[in-house]
């Protein structure tokens, strides 16, 4: 006789949980605190490296925004870095070749005459 | 920590890859003259934009030349040799040293000659303004003297590129 009772109870519970929403703004960076939180507890207690530097690194590297902005500074250093050093080789090789078509067309640049 | 490792250490090598990728790709075409079979003909096409048909004509204008140019080297490292054996047999200028000085001075401006008709020739073949634009570069090169304007090999761009 009292499992109807507790079926209906269960109903109205979830009507209400339907109904219910938060009203109180979310705390900035909840989430990933959440996340960080959930982390901590599975890994166990903080080393004291990770409340270091590395701890540090950690944090940084849990906002995806900085992760992203991470990589493509790395990335345009390493397209930079390479495009002026061909620049700079290409240049070289240019001339090397200019210099020597000129020396194939024009006797008197080369040595002997 | 091990997330931010992970993250610099894939950033690090995508950065070099991109950076290796970058110069091979940039390099190409000048690593690819060097190793042809005529790097200084090859140049030519590269840097005055000759298509394969303006390049043929090119190339035998230019196979042409060197025939004849390899002709005057001879005849000039000849005149030169008998210059340097007047030189060494004799204290003073003589009739037959001055002979063979106006024989190199000859010889040189043939020479000239020669260099510069091909020159011409070789602009012919070439789109107008390139044409235009190796004549200046060629002037600059082997017709300018020393003291009037420091050597350089650097080929003025195009304008429009």
């Amino acid at each position: 006789m009292r499992q109807p009772e507790s079926e209906k109870n269960d109903v109205k519970l979830k009507q209400l949980l339907g109904e219910w929403s938060l009203q109180q703004p979310v705390p900035p960076r909840f989430q990933e605190r959440v996340w960080q939180r959930i982390e901590g507890a599975e890994s166990g207690q903080a080393t004291a490296a990770e409340t270091g530097f590395a701890g540090w690194l950690t944090v940084l590297f849990a906002r995806p925004a900085f992760a992203v902005i991470c990589v493509t500074v790395l990335l345009l250093a390493g397209w930079t870095t390479g495009f002026v050093r061909a620049n700079r080789d290409a240049a070289r090789m240019d001339t090397q070749l200019a210099q020597r078509y000129v020396a194939m067309v024009d006797p008197y640049s080369r040595a002997g005459h | 920590m091990k997330r931010a490792l992970i993250i610099l250490l894939s950033g690090l090598g995508l950065s070099l890859l991109l950076g290796a990728g970058t110069y091979y790709w940039r390099t190409a075409p000048q690593r690819a003259m060097l190793c042809s079979d005529e790097p200084e003909l090859a140049w030519l096409k590269h840097e005055f934009h000759l298509n394969d048909t303006q390049f043929a004509r090119v190339r035998d204008l230019s196979n042409n030349y060197l025939t004849q140019c390899a002709e005057m080297c001879r005849r000039v490292a000849a005149t030169n040799a008998l210059i340097e054996t007047e030189i060494a047999t004799h204290t003073n200028v003589t009739p037959e040293m001055e002979q063979l000085l106006g024989e190199a001075g000859s010889l040189r401006t043939q020479c000239q000659q020669q260099m510069l008709q091909h020159f011409y020739q070789i602009s012919r073949e070439m789109p107008p303004n390139q044409g235009k634009r190796f004549l200046a570069w060629v002037q600059q090169q082997i017709f300018t003297m020393p003291h009037e304007q420091p050597p350089s090999t650097v080929v003025p761009a195009a304008h429009g590129h």
